[in-house]
């Protein structure tokens, strides 16, 4: 037998030596098993009911309106508004009619 | 290759014995039974991967986490490979967090732990023999200490805590020819760095 196994077999006959830590360590395994500690991760259903409630607060209240003051209109509605005023001005407008061009005139 | 690092191992260490194969340990007590009687082996595993120090700590939490999941535990595997892998994952962890810490200088927040000792009680051993024994346990923590992490692991479970092969395969996630090739590897690392010292 070599030094070297000579000393790793001296080592491991070491180990049949108690350690000091271990009778904590029976200790925690004793307390352990006495209370049992959380075996579950906190369920997502908790979560999950939470999010639906928001969602349906905000789906029941709806659209902010403010009292007394006039939604603003959608712009689709505010362009088609602008083209009607201008068609109504270019229409009853006290305009003078463009004069006719000379050679319509000459003839 | 010398006997005595071979996988025929006949003698085993006074705690050990033949290990049983358990049924289950989603008991309770069937949990604390396998807990206390796994309890030494696991702590030497720890202290001589990391350090005697932090060796307490990483064992409870260890087992608190096998606690959480005794649920998990595949009855045809046993019970002390399920508590060895679970403890060599937080030692990994462990290690690896040591060494970004010593990376980056920031060793001094490594706790004082890898000094401190957690003396082995015998209280027949004479002074001469106390000594012998503390130094050797010195060096081949050393010297185990300079081995890469893997080969570490593979000496530990292979030689000083004598599992098959399988066994330790199975908890490293080696196949059996290259747990024997890592061992055979790690034996000769672990005497280059013994030489000299050791008479």
């Amino acid at each position: 037998m070599t030094d070297f196994d000579a000393f790793l077999d001296a080592c491991r006959q070491d180990d049949a030596l108690p350690i000091q830590a271990d009778e904590r360590l029976s200790e925690h395994i004793d307390q352990l098993s006495r209370a049992e500690p959380q075996t579950e991760a906190p369920i997502p259903w908790t979560w999950l009911a939470l999010v639906c409630a928001l969602l349906l607060i905000s789906h029941c209240a709806g659209p902010k309106e403010r009292p007394g003051k006039a939604p603003k209109p959608v712009v689709k509605e505010v362009r088609e508004q602008g083209r009607v005023q201008k068609r109504a001005q270019d229409t009853d407008s006290d305009k003078p009619t463009p004069p006719l061009l000379p050679h319509r005139v000459q003839r | 290759m010398a006997p005595i690092l071979t996988r025929s191992i006949t003698s085993t260490p006074p705690d050990q014995g033949v290990r049983p194969r358990m049924n289950g340990l989603g008991d309770k007590e069937q949990f604390r039974e396998a807990a206390q009687e796994h309890r030494q082996a696991l702590l030497r595993v720890a202290m001589r991967m990391v350090d005697e120090g932090s060796a307490e700590d990483l064992v409870q939490e260890a087992l608190t986490r096998a606690f959480r999941q005794r649920h998990d535990f595949q009855e045809q595997s046993q019970s002390f490979t399920w508590f060895c892998g679970i403890l060599l994952n937080l030692c990994r962890s462990e290690l690896r967090r040591r060494k970004i810490r010593r990376a980056f200088g920031l060793s001094w927040l490594i706790s004082d732990s890898e000094a401190q000792e957690r003396p082995v009680v015998d209280p027949g051993e004479r002074p001469e023999q106390e000594f012998e024994r503390l130094e050797r346990r010195r060096l081949l923590h050393e010297a185990l200490q300079k081995l890469p992490e893997k080969l570490r692991s593979v000496l530990i479970l292979t030689y000083f805590e004598q599992l098959s092969g399988q066994q330790a395969a199975a908890i490293l996630g080696l196949t059996e020819a290259a747990l024997w090739q890592a061992n055979s590897r790690a034996r000769k690392q672990l005497k280059k760095h013994l030489e000299g010292k050791i008479s």
